[in-house]
């Protein structure tokens, strides 16, 4: 229970962050998107699964602050959220590079499916060699602000310690 | 599951519905006290990101004035032209506010949210009548458009501005004192600021420097005579005999502080 209300502070403070802020960052036309840093830090922590969901949630929040299409960001961060908690589990060993990395990797991801989705449903000038360039600025710019979000990010989702530990019963 | 309810509520969106525009209100009016908070925290830092988030448009705007200096000095008279041309948009700019139109002063407090727009965030919502469709300008008794409000809720709104690729606008060419001006529409990018001004009749010839005001046409929510901008560069339009224009806009959208949103007087609330 503490733990969803930690998410659902986590899924605020980013758009709000998303929305006051990041705003003025602007360079070149991108901005870094917050948000879905968060999504990245949960799907790291928690698991595809986790990821997902609290990227849909997620997206569908920032959508309503966006001037395209409710369902794009949603979307876009679902399943940003399932692939970076699928690739994660996948992975035998971690570095501290990781997480940055898919800071920057999902971002990319994120973007592209953005677009792709954004084309789909009739927005017009996703699919030009412009949008791309702004998918990899942004995507730059999570890479940068992913090793200050992501951990933050990690702590809120962490599940609490359960008791694991095995005792061989004495007779 | 979620595939397939995103991409429902997508297409439900692009198609305009009141379930989903009035539930982008109720958000926006929950979160709008935090966003308030959260602005009057960062405003003091505003401007150093400001002029960090410009800073590819400070290098421009840095290597324009190097080429126009080395103009300057190289031809008085372009000068002279230069500054006859620029008393003509003077002119322009002191157009009077519209009669019939009512006017709410507001204050952009953010740029765009997200990578994929041109829009701009006010401080006045619906509380001070604020609809979405409506108007927003800059000037004090002049008119200069700078955009449309998409978004309101309670305490703010979204305000797509005129060079977002899907904000477009019928505008007439001036011709200063030669009879009314060819018509066309003026239409934002996606990989530029400036605007593409299309739709002219053949044999319309548009002139670096002349200025493009709002057509006003009634099913538009603009006034006449809001000046939209400036025609930068010329080019051959899609029908043989026409041209298109690209217009660069009269106010740097990029700093934009106080603006005047526009609507027609008496019309509904």
């Amino acid at each position: 229970m503490i733990r969803r209300i930690r998410l659902l502070l986590v899924v605020l403070v980013a758009v709000v962050l998303q929305t006051t802020l990041v705003p003025h960052l602007r360079v070149f036309d991108a901005v870094p998107d917050l948000v879905l840093l968060a999504v990245i830090g949960v799907a790291y922590e928690d698991g595809a699964e986790s990821g997902a969901r609290f990227g849909f949630l997620a997206g569908l929040t920032m959508d309503m602050f966006l001037a395209t299409a409710v369902g794009l960001s949603a979307l876009s961060y679902a399943l940003t959220g399932y692939a970076v908690g699928a690739f994660r589990a996948g992975m035998l060993r971690t570095t501290p590079r990781t997480a940055p990395a898919l800071g920057g990797a999902g971002g990319l991801l994120g973007g592209l499916v953005f677009l792709a989705v954004g084309a789909l449903v009739g927005e017009d000038g996703f699919l030009t060699m412009d949008s791309l360039r702004i998918v990899v600025l942004a995507a730059l710019f999570n890479l940068l602000l992913a090793p200050v979000i992501i951990p933050i990010v990690q702590r809120a989702a962490r599940r609490p310690a359960i008791e694991t530990g095995w005792r061989i019963a004495r007779r | 599951m979620i595939v397939l309810t995103c991409v429902a509520l997508a297409t439900l969106d692009q198609r305009g519905s009141g379930i989903i525009d009035s539930t982008r209100r109720i958000v926006r009016d929950v979160i709008a006290p935090v966003q308030d908070l959260a602005d009057r925290a960062i405003e003091p830092g505003v401007d150093f990101f400001d002029d960090l988030g410009r800073a590819d448009s400070l290098a421009q705007e840095n290597q324009q004035l190097r080429r126009r200096m080395a103009a300057v000095r190289g031809a008085l008279a372009d000068a002279k032209v230069a500054n006859a041309r620029n008393q003509e948009l003077e002119q322009l700019l002191a157009l009077p506010t519209p009669a019939g139109w009512e006017a709410v002063n507001a204050r952009v407090v953010a740029g765009s949210v997200g990578s994929f727009e041109r829009t701009f965030r006010i401080d006045r919502g619906t509380s001070e009548g604020v609809q979405v469709g409506d108007a927003v300008a800059v000037g004090g008794e002049s008119g200069v458009l700078v955009g449309q409000v998409i978004a309101v809720s309670q305490g703010n709104a979204t305000v797509r501005r005129i060079d977002d690729r899907r904000h477009h606008v019928g505008v007439i060419l001036v011709q200063g004192g030669q009879g009314p001006g060819a018509r066309g529409i003026a239409e934002g990018q996606e990989d530029s600021a400036l605007l593409r001004l299309s739709f002219l009749p053949a044999g319309t010839e548009p002139k670096k420097g002349q200025p493009v005001v709002t057509l006003g046409l009634a099913t538009e929510p603009y006034p006449p005579g809001l000046v939209v901008g400036v025609v930068e560069r010329v080019s051959s339009g899609g029908v043989p005999g026409a041209h298109d224009a690209l217009v660069r806009p009269a106010t740097d959208l990029d700093r934009l502080d106080a603006v005047k949103v526009l609507r027609r007087a008496g019309a509904p609330k």
